[in-house]
């Protein structure tokens, strides 16, 4: 009689006592609700559609002087000219694929450049200075019947001039190579 | 009288030991209650456990908007009803007041020195899409830092540049 409720008092400290180190049946952590799904809305990374490695048999070169070569070899539309490339291996290039494709190609002078037909489109009576560099008659047409390719003398020519005087392409980075950024034409010889 | 007092200290103490361990069937959900609460639904996670998914209408946040200097952008969104509408939307907010309807008599045009493009000229529609979203993303500058055209990277996220990229083509005069 004398021992009974001191029993249950024991058992009542050791359950108590269970209870709060953790030893119990476990439904702490109730299964988590389902969180909203993400979705996607439409794709906005870069695509990788333009991009591919050069041909071994190109040549890497700056813009400016494979400019200089073609103005140099007398700048036809159809005939390959002649140029050095960075490893003065000697290669061939076309105006089509190797010239035109500087003045018609943005982010390519410097990363997020315009292109050049951009401003100096085919419409001359909006175009800046007038001057069409969208098309082959365009850049041998000038600026207001007046030639930027300096009659084949490229070190004379007013693109020349312009191009590595850092006026144009405009809102040239630091750090810009006055001869433009190398590219990859043409092929070896 | 010695038996009668020790029954009621006990019971005196039992009834709140008894109180407390109903309690703690509570507290350490031996017992669960379902309370309405939103503390479970939150973005914190557990240790060692993988963070829980992006919450709907975030923004994403995937890189450049173009690799640098690799050339025209190409144009990943096509240009289904869905993207021009959604492209003319952003045009009447971020493209009208200057190029209007397209033929860049937008209202305050005339008070433009240099009078905004014709999107619907030979200018225009000769530029690839690639061309056209670097223009928006950059905007036109001459040098000196003339703006000729804001660039709209900060108005228009990557995906809405596309989207009034298709638009733009979709302008006729």
């Amino acid at each position: 009689m004398k021992t009974k409720p001191t029993w249950i008092l024991m058992s009542a400290v050791l359950i108590a006592g269970l209870l709060f180190s953790g030893c119990s049946p476990s439904t702490r952590n109730p299964q988590k609700q389902e969180y909203p799904k993400y979705v996607p809305y439409g794709s906005s990374a870069p695509s990788l559609q333009n991009i591919s490695a050069p041909a071994a048999t190109s040549c890497p070169v700056h813009t400016v002087d494979l400019i200089g070569a073609w103005v140099t070899a007398g700048s036809s539309e159809t005939d390959p000219f002649p140029f050095t490339d960075l490893n003065d291996a000697s290669c061939t290039g076309m105006f089509e694929s190797d010239i035109l494709p500087l003045f018609t190609t943005s982010n390519l002078w410097y990363s997020g450049a315009l292109s050049c037909r951009t401003c100096h489109g085919p419409d001359t009576a909006v175009s800046y200075v007038g001057m069409n560099l969208s098309s082959y008659q365009g850049i041998k047409a000038g600026t207001n019947g007046k030639d930027i390719l300096g009659g084949g003398d490229w070190k004379s020519s007013d693109l020349n001039k312009f191009l590595t005087s850092g006026i144009m392409p405009p809102n040239q980075p630091p750090g810009y190579n006055s001869q433009g950024p190398v590219v990859y034409a043409g092929v070896k010889k | 009288m010695k038996k009668g007092l020790l029954k009621r200290v006990l019971i005196t103490l039992a009834v709140p030991v008894a109180i407390l361990l109903v309690g703690l069937l509570f507290t350490y959900e031996i017992i669960p209650i379902r309370w309405v609460s939103t503390m479970e639904i939150q973005s914190s996670f557990d240790p060692m456990e993988d963070p829980l998914p992006v919450p709907e209408r975030s923004v994403p946040v995937q890189g450049a908007a173009f690799i640098p200097g690799a050339g025209n952008p190409a144009n990943p969104i096509a240009a289904d009803q869905a993207s021009i509408e959604n492209g003319k939307s952003l045009y009447i907010t971020s493209c009208y007041p200057c190029h209007g309807g397209g033929a860049g008599d937008g209202p305050i045009a005339e008070k433009l020195t240099r009078k905004p493009a014709n999107l619907t000229s030979d200018n225009v529609k000769q530029l690839t899409d690639g061309e056209i979203f670097i223009i928006i993303s950059n905007g036109i500058k001459i040098n000196n830092n003339q703006i000729t055209m804001p660039d709209l990277r900060e108005n228009l996220a990557v995906n809405d540049r596309w989207n009034v990229v298709n638009y733009v083509r979709s302008l006729k005069p």
